[in-house]
């Protein structure tokens, strides 16, 4: 009774899941953060300009 | 949300080389009896899951908070992944143990319904343009979906099943010590995954929702403009 084939392939899933679980919000939250970032220091930039003026 | 991750990670590792390496092989399923440290913990989270979101549901419609409405809408996802990985692992234990991949049995069936549940509640969210009225409506379909879970849980009970009952109880267990402890630290493991997958869900969806906000502003360390 040796299944290991059936075991690697359970564990191999299980890590492939995970990736797909975890991959996208993480990619998401850090682009959602760079977008967010810019564009408040556009707008930063923008009433720095305004005041100047 | 690091530390859910970090203590997740270092649990699992201690659990997985304990039922990899240190517990020995069963006597009558031999080494495929191994895929019961990804199967119950990962069965036990579906379930709880969906509790949770049923709770988190519940609170959203009541009381109209609106970060139990992400709550629920973030454990989703979540919910159906270990889902499909209890489904997957099952088939996959199946197998060499009972000679089949798939039975139309109590206990697999309701499991199936489950996973429907999950892509329904993330379906239905992603059908409304408005999040918070999608949110609510994916709280009414918890709540209602709710009631697999106790058939889930007592179906192997109810219905004459391929499926074995409960081999670990709040009172004991029938498993041997040695390969017992990975199996409950592997369980605390799944748990402070969905912790920290569901804080970080959490993190993306209120950052995309509240970006005007000065809150986030100052999340994000910097000044309003």
């Amino acid at each position: 009774m040796n299944h290991w084939y059936f075991v690697l392939a359970s564990y191999a899933l299980m890590l492939l899941l995970l990736a797909v679980d975890l991959l996208p919000p993480s990619l998401t939250l850090r682009t959602l953060r760079q977008r967010l970032k810019n564009r408040l220091r556009r707008e930063q930039q923008k009433n720095d300009t305004m005041v100047k003026l | 949300m690091q530390l859910s991750f970090l203590f997740a990670l270092i649990t699992a590792v201690i659990g997985f080389y304990g039922g990899l390496v240190l517990a020995p092989a069963d006597y009558l399923q031999g080494e495929s009896f191994r895929i019961i440290y990804i199967h119950v913990p990962a069965a036990v989270s579906s379930m709880s899951i969906f509790v949770f979101m049923a709770i988190q549901g519940a609170a959203a419609l009541i009381w109209r908070i609106k970060i139990c409405e992400i709550f629920v809408v973030c454990a989703a996802p979540i919910g159906a992944m270990f889902t499909a990985l209890t489904l997957a692992t099952g088939m996959l234990w199946g197998k060499p143990t009972w000679g089949t991949y798939w039975t139309w049995d109590a206990r697999l069936t309701s499991e199936l319904i489950l996973l429907f549940l999950y892509l329904g509640v993330i379906a239905l969210h992603q059908s409304y343009a408005d999040h918070r009225q999608g949110a609510r409506a994916s709280s009414v379909l918890a709540l209602i979906g709710v009631i697999n879970v106790p058939i889930i849980h007592y179906s192997v009970q109810w219905w004459n099943t391929l499926h074995q009952g409960e081999t670990i109880t709040l009172t004991g267990s029938k498993m041997h010590a040695s390969m017992l402890w990975p199996l409950l630290l592997i369980f605390v493991a799944s748990k402070l995954y969905f912790l920290g997958s569901l804080l970080l869900r959490a993190r993306v969806r209120l950052l995309a929702q509240e970006s005007e906000k000065q809150w986030v502003r100052e999340a994000l360390n910097l000044e309003a403009p």
